[in-house]
Parts: structure tokens; C-alpha cells; sequence
């Protein structure tokens, strides 16, 4: 090869080869333009994370779900599932709801952390002291078997959440 | 008549070509030049021009198109290693001085643009991540650091408060790429003193 063809394709190589990239990107996805763009459909990604911020903590949410209620002496408990729609794990730090008992209204709160794995579900078991004595009839009649006015506490990976519940919206049972 | 092969004359060797072409040739392979982090890695945005990786709650947000675009300049940018080191060896052979001249004029300050062309495009990506309110599910506007800044923001917006730590800084990487820089642009001018 002369020195002059050598000269002339020195700066044509880099640009072939940008070119060439390219091309092998379109051509590796079948010449669709939006597998090319994106591997995964970004709408659907989106969807997940905003639907779990939208959904958390009040209203029907596919990510909350109330379990049972368990009382036994002075004592309560409120088993709640949480799923997670994120690919990494998080650490519900704290919780706490009111609970309707008999006539008279509980407090429950989470005694300790729970960590709910990526993509997964954890049980949290929120325990409480019955409301006063004199206002509860029959602690075991339910009038609604939801707990509400939710304060929470998330940390997703460094990042901490705090949410509460509007007083008087919502519930989740 | 035999040709006789030049003897090799190391001083008229162009060091700072060859070291600019030895960072070069490595750089594609030494990572991000700038990363971004939200939380300990709840969002993480690292970049360079050869590769750009952006995880978002675990999410990895890839585009093969940009990736393969990233390899070419990969492969565009080996290129320039391979021409400033052959440009700085040449003129020490005795041989094709003029070959030697267009390699390091070629590829002597590209790697320079490209350093400034990606500090640019980070100042305009930040910019526009900046106008963009929806980029948190929460849905809470977040004052993005402009190249290098270490903060935990807070804000709260009706029920809910938010509290995230915010990283952003160049690498090492980044620094081989401005040495990089410097010296092909300094192996231009001592190429012309050889």
C-alpha cells in the first residue's frame, strides 16, 4: 500500500467505523427502530415505579395487602403484606396506623425494621396496646377491619421516604 | 545496490506522543469518567464516552443503540492510540516522515474534543434532567449537581417527605483522559521542533 492511499483513508477509517457501529446496531435488532432505541420498553418500566409510588400507602393498592388482625389480652396485631415492585431490596423503617377496635380506635406501630427483598413480599406484623377499656364494647367487632392514618418510613437504598396518610382517607384492607 | 535499513535515532522519538498514545489506547478501557449517584445506588448514572450505564431502582435503562454507537467511538479512539504511536515511533525509523506528520496532526487533538464535547454534553444532560419533573416515581423535582457535588436533599410535598443523598464527581478515568488530552496536543507542537 502507498504512503498516499494510507494518507487519504486515515481519517475515512474512524468514520467507517462509527458508520459500521450503526449499522450493526439496527441490523442486531432485526432493523426495528424502538428494539434499537431501547431494549426494554421504557413505558413499562415507568409504569412499575409509578404505580408503587402513586399506590403507597392509601387507597387499593395492589402493593399493600391487609392480612388479619390478631387480639389477644390488651394487645393487637395487624399483619400487612407489602410487595415490591423494585429490583432492589428496601427497608420498611417505620410504620404506624390506627386500627378500629369495637367502638374505640388502636394505635399499631412496626417494632422493628423489615426488609422486603427485590421484586418480593414481606409479612409486617404491627403490634399495639388495645384502645382504653371503657370505650371498647367488644373488642372483637370489627366495624372495619382496615387500618388507616398510615405513617411510614422507607429507605429504598439510601433514599428515605416518608409517607402519611391524609387523616381520614383511604385505608387499606 | 542493497537498501540499507535506517538506524534507529531514539531522540528524534516524540515522547509525548507516545504517551499520549499509550493513555489513549487504554482509556476505553478504564470505566466511567463521571458517575452520578442517588442514595447508596437507588439511581446511578455512569458515563463516558464509551459507555453510558444508568440504573434506575435496579432498573438497567439500555439502549442498544447508543451501546453500539459507544464501541464505535471505542474503536475510533483505539484507532488514534495506534496512529500517535505510530506517528511518534516513525520519525525515530528514519522513515516516512510525512506519513508520521499526517498521523500526529490527525490524531494529536481529537482526544481533546472529545474531552470537552463530553464535559458539554454533561453540563446539557444535567440541564435537561434538571427540567424534567417526572424523573422520580414520587414525582418531586430534584436540583441535579452540575459535573462534581456531594448533598443530601430533602423536600416535602403534602404526605410525603424525601431525603436523598446526592453524589456526583468524575473518576480517575477522567483524569487519564485530560492527561491524555494534553499530551497529544503537546506531541503536535514537539513534533514540529523534531
Amino acid at each position: 500500500m502507498d504512503e498516499k492511499t494510507i494518507i487519504s483513508a486515515v481519517p475515512i477509517i474512524p468514520v467507517v467505523l462509527l458508520i459500521g457501529c450503526i449499522l450493526a446496531a439496527f441490523a442486531t435488532n432485526g432493523w426495528d427502530v424502538q428494539a434499537t432505541l431501547f431494549a426494554e420498553d421504557p413505558a413499562k418500566t415507568a409504569k412499575s415505579l409509578t404505580e408503587f409510588g402513586s399506590g403507597a400507602p392509601g387507597g387499593e393498592s395492589e402493593f399493600f395487602k391487609f392480612n388479619d388482625v390478631d387480639i389477644s389480652g390488651d394487645r393487637v396485631t395487624v399483619k400487612l403484606e407489602i410487595q415490591s415492585p423494585l429490583n432492589i431490596p428496601m427497608t420498611v423503617k417505620e410504620l404506624s396506623a390506627e386500627i378500629p377496635v369495637g367502638g374505640g380506635v388502636g394505635m399499631v406501630s412496626l417494632p422493628e425494621p423489615v426488609i422486603i427483598p427485590a421484586n418480593g413480599s414481606a409479612s409486617l406484623n404491627l403490634e399495639g396496646a388495645m384502645p382504653d377499656a371503657g370505650t371498647v364494647s367488644d373488642p372483637h367487632a370489627m366495624v372495619n377491619p382496615a387500618v388507616r392514618n398510615m405513617n411510614m418510613v422507607l429507605d429504598i437504598s439510601g433514599i428515605e421516604l416518608s409517607i402519611k396518610q391524609p387523616e381520614g382517607v383511604g385505608g387499606v384492607s | 545496490m542493497t537498501e540499507t535499513t535506517p538506524t534507529p535515532d531514539f531522540h528524534r522519538m516524540n515522547i509525548p506522543g507516545v504517551v499520549a498514545g499509550v493513555l489513549t489506547l487504554i482509556l476505553p478501557f478504564l470505566g466511567a469518567w463521571w458517575s452520578l449517584t442517588l442514595g447508596t445506588d437507588a439511581i446511578v448514572v455512569t458515563t463516558s464516552p464509551f459507555e453510558a450505564k444508568t440504573f434506575i431502582f435496579g432498573n438497567y435503562i439500555a439502549s442498544p443503540l447508543f451501546e453500539w454507537f459507544c464501541l464505535g467511538l471505542k474503536l475510533g479512539v483505539v484507532y488514534l492510540g495506534v496512529l500517535l504511536i505510530a506517528g511518534s515511533i516513525l520519525p525515530a525509523m528514519n522513515r516516512n516522515e510525512d506519513l508520521a506528520r499526517v498521523f500526529i496532526n490527525f490524531a494529536s487533538r481529537k482526544l481533546l474534543w472529545l474531552v470537552l464535547i463530553f464535559v458539554v454534553a454533561l453540563v446539557i444532560f444535567v440541564l435537561l434532567l434538571n427540567q424534567t419533573s417526572s424523573v422520580l416515581p414520587v414525582g418531586i423535582d430534584i436540583p441535579f449537581p452540575y459535573l462534581v457535588w456531594t448533598k443530601s436533599l430533602s423536600a416535602d410535598i403534602e404526605n410525603v417527605g424525601i431525603m436523598i443523598p446526592i453524589c456526583a464527581k468524575f473518576t480517575y478515568a477522567f483524569g487519564v483522559a485530560v492527561i491524555a488530552a494534553v499530551s497529544g496536543v503537546y506531541s503536535r507542537i514537539y513534533h514540529e521542533k523534531l
